[in-house]
């Protein structure tokens, strides 16, 4: 009973109150053509620039790689430091794990961007942009969590052995315990980045997900 | 057809069903900040999505469907949750209006109960009061006629409660 009052309430105001919104054709077309700010689209925004700053680092690296193999003579900004041959593990490395970034971050992207233009029903469209977003936040997570250790192993090493040879013990502590530590602060802090950035409204949408899926128990 | 031929029909389209969205965002906004920014996003979000509508379904029912997505995906940090739509100043002034059956308290209670609802109840209670069918709000939410059943019990339950306790 109640429920039918209501209908003819929300009827009556509806078209009362509605009539004041109304816009014309121009602004629906300026609109269309502005900047999205849903959170999908923020993140998407965050994946691409990831994507195009990391595919010239990577290109970059792959470059240096190849040059400090081929014409050593040409690389020459860390001289001090590094010695031809580490010059193509260090280079070496980096393209390695920027590719992966970028291969990775390039699928996330291509999902994120698909999802942007579907139009499913609620239940689907919750579950699909909750996987697209944890997907997106993992690859945040692991991406930053590869990419510090190994630049920050690479700085420790230049720092501790431009003027001293690599002993066992010394290079315990740089090729294992630095890289883990810095693993492990960089995973937790971008987890708790992430979450801070994306946790609620991720756990939103899935308490949404989860009212719509009660049906059985119900 | 070209991009701007499909662009002017869109927009004449959705120009002409628009009371859609704006239903839409009176009731999920909670300020006219808010819910502007809301119109916009749907407006983007359904012309992103405008080339996979195939007509398989009315185009209202496609604008609800994007329009509710939009709406529940919705992430806006406040401070603290106001009562929306029919606490906003239009509703006001058509409380202060002629027409009686606004000023009955009952129904004044069963409005703040509407705005307490979570988003996918609004989904479900704005369709209803829509008059569109259970089938075609089962199509829309994505959940069978038998849950939109047991949906609308719960949502009639939530508000009879409130009502009460008020």
């Amino acid at each position: 009973m109640e429920l039918l009052g209501l209908k003819t309430i929300w009827q009556s105001i509806t078209a009362n109150t509605i009539e004041k919104d109304i816009v014309e054709e121009r602004f629906v077309s300026k609109t269309i053509h502005s900047k999205s700010n849903a959170e999908v689209s923020k993140i998407k925004r965050v994946m691409l620039f990831k994507l195009v700053f990391g595919s010239l680092a990577g290109i970059m690296t792959i470059l240096f790689a190849i040059l400090s193999i081929t014409n050593p003579a040409k690389v020459t900004f860390f001289n001090s430091i590094f010695s031809p041959s580490e010059y193509t593990i260090f280079f070496g490395s980096m393209a390695l794990s920027i590719s992966v970034m970028v291969i990775l971050n390039y699928r996330a992207f291509r999902v994120i961007t698909k999802f942007q233009t579907s139009s499913t029903n609620l239940k689907d469209s919750l579950a699909r942009v909750i996987k697209v977003m944890e997907n997106a936040m993992k690859l945040n997570i692991y991406s930053d969590a590869l990419m510090t250790p190994i630049i920050v192993t690479w700085m420790t090493y230049a720092k501790v052995f431009s003027e001293r040879e690599l002993t066992l013990k010394l290079g315990v502590i740089v090729l294992v315990v630095v890289p883990l530590l810095t693993f492990s602060f960089s995973y937790f802090f971008q987890s708790y980045s992430q979450k801070l950035k994306f946790g609620n409204f991720v756990s939103r949408l899935k308490s949404y997900l989860k009212s719509l899926e009660r049906e059985k128990n119900s | 057809m070209e991009k701007k031929d499909l662009e002017k029909i869109f927009i004449k389209k959705v120009t002409e069903s628009q009371g859609i969205i704006h239903k839409v965002c009176r009731i999920y906004c909670d300020d006219d900040e808010h819910r502007k920014d809301l119109v916009q996003e749907i407006l983007i979000q359904l012309w992103k999505s405008y080339p996979s509508f195939r007509g398989e379904s009315k185009f209202s029912s496609w604008m609800y469907r994007v329009a509710l997505n939009v709406a529940v995906q919705d992430f806006r940090k406040v401070k603290k949750q106001k009562l929306i739509f029919f606490q906003t100043n239009e509703f006001k002034e058509n409380l202060e209006q002629n027409d009686t059956s606004f000023e009955d308290e009952k129904l004044k209670q069963m409005h703040d109960a509407i705005a307490n609802l979570d988003k996918v109840e609004k989904a479900i209670i704005m369709l209803f009061l829509e008059s569109k069918s259970n089938q075609e709000i089962a199509e829309i939410v994505g959940i069978t006629q038998n849950h939109v059943r047991v949906k609308m019990n719960r949502i009639k339950i939530k508000l009879a409660k409130k009502v009460n306790n008020s």
